[in-house]
């Protein structure tokens, strides 16, 4: 895994099975999250330098997301009242298992960078000793916290520090419409600009299949906004969007509205995008390690071609080399046929073909 | 241009015509688009990449995500699915791009999805679509179909598909044309009509061929089964997705032709009982009867040709519009002759008028027998309608309808007949009440406590007659004698008001009637005929004598321009519509409250307050030049 969250992927349950008119959409209540516990850390492959390595991935229980509206996003739900104190416990508990991993990636279910949800001085701190023993750190937030002074302070604490913002989308009705970013391209360029200007280095996620778009838009969409932010990016990082507790994007897939994104499409951009960006120096890498893949509440395909697409993924996040993936189309699982017409009826986007198909 | 050919209910078909082509709806809109198998035997197209030449097309705009500013970049040249199609014909119509978002889950208000149909108001643009998201500004565009974008999302609650059907519906108003994306499916047409949707796709088809489901009206089958269908895709022995899905096209076009002739028999609601195939299909149909009924009924007729009688053969029967119009008339319009206070209540017969059938004929002698029968009121208890009072058994439903009869009766049945039963005697204030039924003691507690019960093992039994000629004798006895020209104005009466409302009584008072074999003729005790009641159609057929009578009385009047009618009223000249009027109702024509003539509404009056062009009155009599501006 490249860049997807096996520690996070949403639980496996039945959707919308309640009898009767389906009127009723019950939630369990959660139960409260403890401040001094981090949500998630794992291992995963990654690539630096054009080597594989792996990376040591930490999620911290925060506060949470200032903005916490967008209509795919969950991780609100993990938030807790962290203190200072309490956060650099869970970040001291959490590095005792490290081992020996080059790149590190610190998220919280909101920004890093947030001084609401991480102290200036504990960030501060995190970086420096992050960048003491990693030869690649990532953090991620949302633009409006990607200040020149934030910027300037963190980097100069961890040198080349990559800064990740979810980008989500290019496309100004996808971001307001659809994702419900709170922001637009704009501000992504500009605070992407500031980073560099900085020595930083940017990684864009994107999101493939938002709710409200069809598989075609999906895909036209994701490919458009990685070429539209490739000059800007170091990476880019393609995220097929999976199902989320308490999430609009749960409610369309309860009431059988929506199926998220085929593998192939997410392939299928990886490969569009790849060409994309050729042109573009410096050329930024393009990852795609799509959380719960193969799963109902994540990408998928039939299931029985699953695992061989998500592995060519996996293989092109590492290597940047096409071939597996290409591999993988030709001559392909049955249900690519399937896939072609639910792209092929996406240029009918008021009909919901997602809701004629099994998810 | 819309123009309406026949109608059933809701349903209707219709001729729509853009450009030179017209297409008849309901109809399936076969998608077009390079990557898709392409259907050709369809009359109907939705395309995203061009015309078909010589058919019906209509276009899809593209997408409202996917901003041409966005997509469009030097290195990645857009798929050819992202380029909406260009219309060869700008008269074409276009669905114009629009957001689908389902209602309710819109990020704030819906400027941008405003400003994206600017181009649509503007130019010729036929097509509008409401999401339930933006509820737009219909009424200006010209917009003629209108996309009913929840439908398919909604089938899978079917109480909401009820509520969003007629929200959208009151919204576009009747003569609109309304298409469901994604809903398509053989078993759904006949219900979807039924609903007045006019258009569907072939999105559902194409799907169920993907799974592998050859579909059959009211039924599925593998694809792997052989043998199930005769049609030119299974008989040339295809089982791939393509001939699936050729077949399931080839299914879906027989059963709109059949739904077609069902709207223009008047029988599509047996269709749509016939086809209730899947458990939405009859949870949404239950909801349109039991929680829109008042929406619905408006657009059911009140009479129907004989042949097409109604057949109410299960539980979705019990349910059905005009049924529940006749039972709420019973209990809130009728008023049974005054001078017959003994209540006799009689099982129905199999043969219609019941006064045609022998067990009837039987009654009728021995009622004859009383010594007193204009002191009578004979009332046919029957399943579904409840109560029948005699003088109404030749109006629709009354008059032809067929149920099977097995001698069992069901918990719904039974408390509908004890229900309205109940409500009936209540109401009407009888003096004795004679229950000459059999097996049907379940109707007990909705019979006064006085009530005599005579039918015995068996209504017919000469014991049983006897027993009940008997009881009606001692139960006249001491009422003053009605003689039959009396006992027929005042049955007149009750059926004038049944059908014109509480008005309609002004027709009968001091009338006279004359039976010519079926039917009958009413005049004024003089010579001037008022009206007559045909058998056949069972509603009073007004002369301008009789309607003069009900001139400003009644909920039946439609009110024209300063003109002449005669032949047929059309819609532009209609001013105003009486909120009683259904299809097929006696109606006065009039102008500034004074009479033009009378004649037989086409449409109802919630079409015809929305319609701009059809026959709405048909004219039956009509002021002559002479009578000039009498």
């Amino acid at each position: 895994m490249t860049d997807g969250e096996e520690g996070r992927a949403p639980d496996e349950e039945e959707g919308a099975d309640e009898c009767g008119d389906g009127e009723h959409e019950q939630r369990t209540a959660r139960p409260p999250q403890n401040p001094r516990e981090y949500v998630a850390s794992w291992s995963e492959r990654d690539a630096l330098d054009g080597s594989e390595t792996r990376a040591w991935v930490l999620i911290l229980r925060t506060r949470g997301c200032s903005w916490a509206r967008c209509s795919m996003c969950g991780y609100h739900g993990e938030a807790a009242a962290s203190s200072a104190e309490d956060l650099l416990h869970q970040f001291e508990t959490a590095i005792l298992r490290r081992r020996g991993e080059r790149i590190a990636k610190v998220y919280t279910s909101g920004s890093f960078l947030d001084e609401r949800e991480v102290p200036s001085g504990l960030r501060t701190r995190l970086l420096s000793e992050l960048s003491r023993s990693f030869e690649r750190v990532v953090v991620e937030s949302r633009p409006e916290f990607v200040s020149e002074p934030a910027v300037r302070e963190a980097v100069a604490a961890c040198p080349g520090l990559e800064i990740a913002m979810g980008l989500e989308s290019a496309s100004p009705r996808v971001l307001s419409h659809s994702v419900r970013k709170g922001f637009l391209f704009s501000d992504f360029e500009s605070r992407a600009a500031t980073v560099r200007r900085q020595g930083g280095r940017v990684r864009a996620y994107l999101l493939l299949k938002p709710p409200f778009l069809n598989e075609m838009e999906a895909l036209e969409d994701t490919v458009a906004s990685a070429v539209r932010a490739a000059p800007l990016c170091d990476t880019i990082s393609i995220n097929p969007v999976n199902i989320q507790r308490g999430t609009i994007v749960e409610q369309l897939w309860r009431r059988m509205i929506y199926r998220p994104p085929w593998l192939w499409s997410a392939a299928e951009s990886v490969l569009r995008a790849h060409k994309g960006v050729a042109g573009v120096t410096p050329r930024p890498r393009i990852v795609c390690a799509p959380t719960a893949a193969g799963r109902r509440r994540g990408a998928h395909n039939c299931g029985r071609c699953d695992e061989t697409v998500v592995a060519g993924l996996e293989s092109y996040s590492l290597t940047g080399s096409t071939e597996a993936l290409e591999r993988a189309f030709s001559p392909g699982c049955a249900c690519i046929a399937e896939w072609r017409k639910a792209l092929d009826v996406g240029a009918f986007p008021f009909i919901t073909y997602d809701a004629l198909i099994p998810r | 241009m819309i123009e309406v050919l026949a109608r059933d209910g809701l349903a209707r078909e219709m001729k729509w015509t853009a450009g030179r082509i017209s297409l008849p709806t309901p109809n399936i809109l076969f998608l077009r688009s390079k990557g898709l198998p392409h259907f050709d035997r369809g009359e109907g197209f939705l395309s995203s990449d061009g015309a078909v030449e010589g058919k019906f097309t209509l276009f899809s705009g593209g997408s409202w995500f996917l901003e041409r500013s966005n997509v469009a970049s030097p290195s990645v040249a857009p798929s050819p699915l992202a380029t909406p199609a260009s219309a060869a014909d700008p008269s074409s119509p276009v669905i114009p791009p629009f957001p689908n978002i389902p209602a309710g889950l819109e990020a704030g208000p819906g400027e941008a999805f405003a400003a994206s149909l600017e181009g649509f108001r503007s130019s010729s643009g036929m097509v509008l679509p409401v999401t339930g998201v933006y509820p737009p500004d219909i009424h200006g565009t010209g917009a003629e179909l209108f996309v009913f974008a929840g439908a398919l999302e909604n089938s899978f609650r079917p109480r909401r598909f009820a509520e969003e059907l007629v929200r959208l519906k009151e919204a576009a108003g009747y003569s609109r044309l309304v298409y469901a994306p994604g809903l398509g499916e053989p078993s759904h047409l006949a219900f979807l009509a039924y609903c007045g949707i006019d258009l569907f796709d072939s999105a559902p088809l194409l799907a169920a061929a993907g799974q592998g489901h050859k579909l059959l009206p009211g039924w599925r089958a593998s694809s792997a089964e052989r043998g199930v269908c005769h049609c030119p895709a299974c008989e040339s022995g295809g089982d791939g997705p393509e001939a699936v899905y050729s077949h399931n096209c080839y299914t879906a076009l027989s059963e709109l032709r059949l739904v077609r002739s069902a709207i223009r028999g008047g029988r599509l609601r047996e269709l749509v009982e016939n086809r209730l195939s899947d458990a939405w299909l009859v949870a949404a149909l239950r909801h349109l009867d039991s929680r829109h009924y008042e929406f619905c009924e408006r657009f059911f007729p009140v009479a129907r040709q004989a042949t097409s009688g109604m057949r109410a053969l299960g539980r979705a029967s019990l349910t059905r519009p005009e049924i529940a119009r006749f039972q709420k008339r019973v209990l809130e319009r009728y008023r049974r002759p005054r001078s017959a206070p003994v209540l006799l209540l009689l099982p129905c017969s199999a043969r219609k008028p019941y006064s045609s059938s022998l067990s009837h004929r039987t009654f009728r002698g021995w009622i004859d027998r009383s010594g007193n029968p204009g002191a009578v009121h004979e009332v046919v208890v029957t399943s579904p309608l409840g109560v029948v009072p005699m003088e109404l058994e030749s109006l629709y439903p009354a008059g032809s309808y067929d149920v099977p009869v097995s001698g069992d009766w069901d918990e719904t049945e039974m408390r509908i007949l004890r229900d309205q039963l109940g409500r009936f005697i209540s109401a009407q204030r009888y003096q004795g009440v004679v229950c000459h039924l059999s097996g049907m003691d379940f109707l007990g507690e909705a019979l006064p406590p006085t009530a005599f019960s005579t039918g015995g093992q068996r209504a017919t039994a000469r014991a049983s007659v006897e027993e009940m000629a008997r009881t009606l004798s001692e139960l006249v006895r001491g009422l003053p004698k009605v003689n039959r020209r009396q006992a027929n104005s005042e049955r007149f009466s009750s059926l004038s008001r049944f059908q014109f409302g509480p008005g309609g009584e002004a027709l009968a008072e001091g009338c006279e009637l004359q039976r010519r074999s079926n039917d009958w003729r009413v005049t004024d005790g003089r010579r001037t005929q008022l009206a007559l009641l045909q058998h056949e159609r069972g509603l009073l057929s007004l002369t301008m004598d009789g309607a003069r009578r009900l001139l400003g009385r009644t909920g039946y009047e439609v009110e024209i321009g300063d003109f002449k009618p005669s032949g047929t009223v059309f819609m532009p000249g209609v001013l105003k519509a009486g909120q009683d009027i259904r299809p097929g109702d006696e109606v006065l024509v009039t102008h500034a409250g004074e009479l033009r003539g009378v004649g037989v509404a086409i449409m109802s009056s919630s079409e015809m307050e929305c319609s701009r062009k059809g026959a709405a009155v048909r004219m039956r009599h009509h002021i002559s030049s002479k009578e000039g501006g009498r």
